[in-house]
């Protein structure tokens, strides 16, 4: 089977700058995988690992932090083959239609691909929209809210967990699945998986050989930082001292 | 902004489908109602569709409702939040050619659009986009006031997949309700409550000071020590208590979003540098299976 998972590329929202006008400054930000989508690369290692013939590609799309090799190396270390990424500066700012169009392309230019993988919302917009639009642009069967993912025969088992009922389907290839986020607890990389992922083929591919032109659907009027309520912050410690001033705050609510 | 012409709009629930009504109605002259769940009609909808087998997974209907939407020439979908709600507007939107705007705080029409405000990065910024002259929004529950009910006479009835993708069972869940969003005191357990017998103790806890049980995400989706309907935050539950009381809760963003309203915040971590010590009223540092049987007791003896 050849398999291929997306993720994205974030900023730690802990580390991303304030503007005077309370814009969002992404100059110094700390970048990482999506917590979310390192639940579909586990699940599509997983059942890459199934076989020596299943080959699993690691497909993102985003402007230059794409290329940044220490992130190559750790979606690379945690199961995929190869890793292929289409860049341009405008799909910093993409919105779910934009992304699916050029993560659909991208799939079919990867050609005869059995099922892509999805996590449930990415780190950052977390709108849950790229996979079921992707699959849906590639015409394929389509599912989101996958709990649990198993290769059954010439198709796959799914498991979905929605809110009011869990269901199982047989689910026939190609197909496009999006994973929740507690169907598994992914893998850390190991040392040694890091170092043979520095060896392992990345292609960077930028988006004007594309059809897909990046661009937002959805305009963005604005994005703004929220004012968090000021707190008084005072903190003791679980001496003699500090627990009676504890108790002395408690009694007095 | 001028309505638009033709909506359609997915729901599952009957609550869903009288709220996504009114919405409607404020956006659109005319409404269709695709029931994912049993079927029901709303005041103002003109045509009801319905499913042909229940018994078949919402989706195995995928290919049917873009159909849908493509013959007749929505301009407008809005559809229920919940998982399915939100596979359907993916479908729409790939169809129609458009983003979705979902997990709106606010909903409003525009001078072009529609346009929304939701949370991003984690509940740090706050993202305001607008529709063009097609729409595709995913609207929470109690985001519109709920239309009158009507009878669905005769829906048309949507056909699920031959083959593709079957359904091999379906187990119907027991959905547990909170009141924590309208609690006046709410107990917030992260991952240093690690077992049940630490959980036990914060539910002593919480009872003493006459409050409600919430979780972070992690506790409920990966230890299961709560239900997933009790965490909250950004992607959980917004809570406005008058005490939020964060208990081994390392104070990031994601959860923070939902607990930043609350009037008071007391914080209870073992850690001095967790995050939830710059963000609360009071603090203790310290190992919560120790302090609060202590808190508890010398709380109890006046
Ligand atoms: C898209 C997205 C959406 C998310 N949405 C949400 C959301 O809505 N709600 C949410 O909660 N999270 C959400 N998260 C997850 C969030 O990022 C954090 O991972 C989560 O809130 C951390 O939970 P925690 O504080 O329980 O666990 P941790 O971060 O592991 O913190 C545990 C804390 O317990 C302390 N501790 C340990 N033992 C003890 C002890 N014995 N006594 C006292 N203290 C102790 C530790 O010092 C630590 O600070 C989301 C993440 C993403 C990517």
């Amino acid at each position: 089977m050849k398999y291929v998972v997306c993720y994205k590329l974030v900023p730690n929202e802990s580390s991303i700058g304030v503007g005077g006008d309370k814009s969002l400054d992404f100059g110094g930000c700390e970048w990482e995988i999506g917590q979310y989508d390192l639940r579909a690369v586990e699940t599509a290692a997983k059942l890459t690992e199934a076989s020596p013939e299943n080959v699993l590609i690691a497909l993102t799309v985003g402007d230059a932090v794409v290329e940044n090799s220490k992130l190559k190396k750790s979606i690379l270390a945690r199961g995929p083959q190869e890793l292929l990424a289409v860049k341009s500066e405008k799909l910093a700012n993409a919105d779910s239609l934009a992304t699916a169009q050029v993560l659909a392309e991208a799939i079919k230019k990867i050609g005869d691909v059995d099922a892509v993988f999805f996590g449930e919302g990415s780190g950052d917009l977390y709108s849950q929209q790229v996979g079921n639009m992707t699959g849906a642009l590639l015409g394929w069967n389509t599912v989101n809210a996958a709990s649990r993912v198993e290769a059954d025969g010439d198709g796959l088992l799914v498991e979905r967990n929605l809110e009011d009922c869990t269901e199982v389907l047989k689910v026939s290839l190609p197909a496009a699945v999006s994973v929740t986020s507690d169907s598994c607890v992914p893998r850390l990389a190991s040392m040694k998986e890091i170092l043979k992922a520095g060896k392992k083929p990345s292609t960077i591919e930028p988006l004007e050989g594309y059809q897909a032109d990046g661009d937002r659907k959805v305009s963005q009027l604005s994005l703004k930082v929220v004012d968090k309520t000021a707190r008084k912050c005072q903190i003791v410690s679980d001496d003699e001292e500090g627990l009676a001033a504890a108790v002395a705050w408690l009694r007095k609510l | 902004m001028n309505k638009f012409n033709k909506c359609l709009i997915i729901a599952q629930s009957r609550l869903a489908a009288l709220e996504l009504g009114s919405a409607g109605k404020e956006f659109a002259q005319e409404l269709s109602l695709v029931c994912l769940g049993a079927p029901v009609s709303a005041e103002g909808v003109d045509k009801v569709y319905a499913l042909a087998d229940r018994e078949q997974s919402v989706t195995a209907y995928s290919t049917a409702i873009a159909a849908l939407i493509k013959e007749q020439g929505y301009q407008l979908v809005l559809a229920e939040q919940c998982r399915n709600g939100r596979l359907m507007a993916g479908i729409a939107a790939a169809v129609l050619g458009v983003g979705v705007q979902t997990d709106a705080f606010q909903i409003s029409a525009g001078e072009k659009g529609i346009v929304t405000k939701k949370l991003s990065y984690g509940g740090f910024a706050a993202l305001t986009e607008e529709s063009g002259s097609c729409g595709v929004i995913c609207v929470g529950a109690g985001m519109f006031p709920a239309a009158e009910e009507k009878e669905a006479s005769e829906p048309e009835l949507l056909s699920p997949l031959s083959s593709g993708i079957s359904t091999l069972e379906r187990k119907e869940k027991l959905v547990q309700r909170t009141n924590l969003a309208a609690a006046r005191r709410v107990v917030g357990v992260g991952r240093g409550v690690k077992d049940a017998e630490s959980l036990a103790l914060a539910e002593k806890f919480a009872s003493a000071m006459e409050a409600e049980l919430g979780c972070t995400r992690p506790v409920a989706e990966e230890d299961h020590l709560l239900p997933t309907s009790r965490y909250i935050g950004v992607s959980g539950v917004t809570v406005r208590p008058e005490v939020y009381f964060a208990l081994g809760i390392s104070g990031q963003i994601q959860h923070t979003a939902g607990c930043d309203q609350a009037g008071l915040i007391f914080a209870v971590n073992k850690d001095e540098h967790a995050p939830i010590f710059k963000g609360c009223d009071f603090g203790i540092v310290g190992d919560l299976n120790k302090l609060l049987p202590k808190l508890m007791e010398a709380l109890a003896n006046k």
